[in-house]
């Protein structure tokens, strides 16, 4: 008696929920990936065809192909993403070097002034730094864009990697210095080579905040430049939307993130959490 | 160790040296940036007639406080902070109480729980757009078979921000789970089974032992989710644009709108640095009261 009693209620607390979760969290992209293979009769088709229908490729071909110019959007977003993310573990990964070890009075107003940088709304910095780029005539240019998602990417990159350097042990650089090593050539030669993984996940997590970006992307990017979170959240706009192709853009837009995140899961659930996972 | 005074020397200034293109970089875009707002702030610039632009103290400042349409806005954000970090929360806890025990594809199943983080936040905002449509969206289409309500989801004021924060709690339960889930995990398993040898029942244990010992994360939570939803902007954007009437303008919106459709640069500027105190003080007042040492993030 006792263990059907238990079965029931493990059943009902747990089963049932952890079920209801699930379809809550992936009804919905299940859906999105489906309508970008359907027709539109097919997507407004009532009751709704979640499993039966056939799948046409019209809507990938003509974002892929005949429509506006979305591998370029794709190109341009590649391009800004991975610029910012080199200049911020370049630049950010020297400072994160010297605030995990330089230990001086100014150390907590600087991580203050990084953490302020994490908290600060983008149109606080966006609308004085889109003055100051038009003043400058550089609207529209990579620059323009990828100094603007600097301001906030390299902020994040520093304060994963400070953590990450102060994890690798002192000792490893007092033992090259023993030997006769510089402090430079201990920082290329022992401190580099085992904080490559460290900073990889730093550079990817840089590259996903940036790629992930709207705001600024929205009002520094132009025809020129404009990255594929701008160019997918102009369908809303249209007068009649066609769903499928908006579907299709969408998901060309996550796919390259699903692939890393599925890649590199577990640094990025680090880094995400701030390291408050490991 | 014996180390010379020299080679000391020489790796002090080679952090500082590291220390500067940092430095520089940030105070170009973090700094200055603010600073210029500051000034903006109490400037009446226009950006179509930049030139224009004088002096006028806390003029901007004042305008806020009598506009009527101010205080819609801060009662929206509001309305969306404690909506949309409640939700995840309460979710994000419950999804890692269940996964907080041994079951086989336990790693599988996180896998699947977390892939919305995957997702650009843009791009979550047009998938709910889609689910939501009166006519085609999912939701409706489902109703109508079963013969329900079909409600607008996004064209009734109340029903809008309600919307809003169902997308914003989609998107970021998963991130609540996976802290919440550390946390759980971190709580050492003899006060379980202690507690079990005491006759305690599940409730009790709950209430006597969880629930105190994942405070400390709770906190990190809130405060991660707490920042980032006052300065929610791209769901706004696509899912309603404001709209309807003002029902879902928030803050930054609401900053975007007098930047970039009315120009009213002095005005924009004076809105986002509410925005930006507000967000500050949040972030202070969460940090004092769930955690007992500083920060470390």
């Amino acid at each position: 008696m006792k263990t059907w009693r238990n079965r029931i209620q493990n059943f009902l607390l747990f089963y049932v929920p952890l079920t209801l979760g699930l379809a809550f969290i992936l009804i919905p992209i299940y859906w999105l990936v489906t309508m970008s293979l359907k027709r539109g009769v097919d997507i407004s088709a009532i009751p709704p065809k979640i499993f039966r229908f056939d799948v046409i490729w019209s809507n990938w071909e003509f974002i892929l192909i005949s429509g506006p110019p979305y591998l370029r959007y794709l190109r341009n977003s590649f391009v800004i993403a991975s610029s910012t993310a080199l200049i911020s573990i370049i630049v950010g990964g020297l400072a994160a070097y010297s605030l995990a070890r330089l230990r001086f009075r100014g150390r907590h107003i600087f991580m203050f002034w990084i953490l302020t940088a994490r908290i600060l709304p983008p149109v606080v910095i966006g609308i004085p730094f889109y003055l100051f780029m038009r003043r400058l005539g550089i609207i529209d240019t990579y620059l323009a864009v990828v100094l603007s998602h600097t301001s906030f990417v390299m902020p994040m990159a520093i304060w994963v990697m400070t953590t990450f350097f102060q994890q690798i042990p002192l000792a490893i650089e007092e033992s090259a210095k023993v030997d006769g090593a510089t402090p430079l050539q201990a920082f290329f030669l022992i401190v580099v080579p085992v904080s490559i993984s460290g900073v990889t996940a730093a550079g990817i997590l840089s590259f996903i905040f940036s790629w992930n970006e709207f705001f600024y992307s929205l009002i520094m990017a132009g025809t020129r430049t404009r990255p594929m979170t701008v160019a997918v959240a102009g369908f809303q706009g249209s007068i009649s939307i066609n769903w499928g192709q908006m579907a299709a853009a969408a998901v060309l837009t996550i796919l390259p993130l699903v692939f890393l995140f599925i890649f590199a899961q577990k640094h990025l659930v680090s880094g995400l959490t701030g390291g408050a996972i490991d | 160790m014996v180390r010379t005074y020299n080679s000391q020397r020489a790796e002090t200034r080679m952090y500082v040296v590291f220390l500067i293109p940092a430095v520089v970089l940030l105070v170009i875009l973090t700094a200055y940036p603010i600073l210029s707002g500051m000034w903006h702030s109490m400037t009446n610039y226009h950006l179509a007639r930049p030139a224009a632009a004088t002096f006028i103290g806390f003029e901007n400042f004042r305008n806020l406080m009598s506009n009527h349409e101010f205080f819609i806005v801060i009662r929206n954000t509001v309305l969306f902070v404690i909506g949309a970090v409640s939700m995840q929360f309460v979710l994000g806890f419950a999804f890692a109480l269940l996964l907080n025990r041994k079951m086989r594809y336990s790693g599988f199943i996180r896998t699947l729980l977390i892939l919305p983080l995957a997702m650009t936040p843009v791009v979550v905002g047009l998938l709910w757009y889609l689910l939501y449509n009166p006519t085609s969206g999912l939701i409706n289409s489902i109703l109508r078979t079963v013969g329900g309500p079909t409600p607008s989801w996004l064209g009734r004021p109340n029903l809008a921000m309600f919307s809003l924060i169902v997308s914003d709690g989609w998107h970021w339960t998963p991130f609540v789970m996976l802290l919440m889930l550390a946390g759980l995990q971190s709580i050492p398993k003899e006060l379980y089974e202690a507690a079990e040898l005491d006759g305690a029942g599940r409730l009790r244990v709950f209430f006597q032992i969880t629930l105190p010992l994942v405070v400390p994360i709770s906190g990190v939570v809130l405060l991660f989710r707490t920042m980032d939803a006052f300065k929610v902007f791209d769901k706004v954007f696509v899912l309603t644009g404001g709209g309807p009437g003002m029902a879902t303008e928030t803050l930054v919106f609401h900053a975007y709108q007098a930047g970039f459709a009315f120009f009213r640069i002095g005005y924009a500027s004076a809105i986002s640095l509410i925005a930006f105190f507000i967000v500050l003080f949040a972030a202070i007042f969460i940090i004092r009261t769930t955690q007992d040492k500083d920060l470390s993030i």
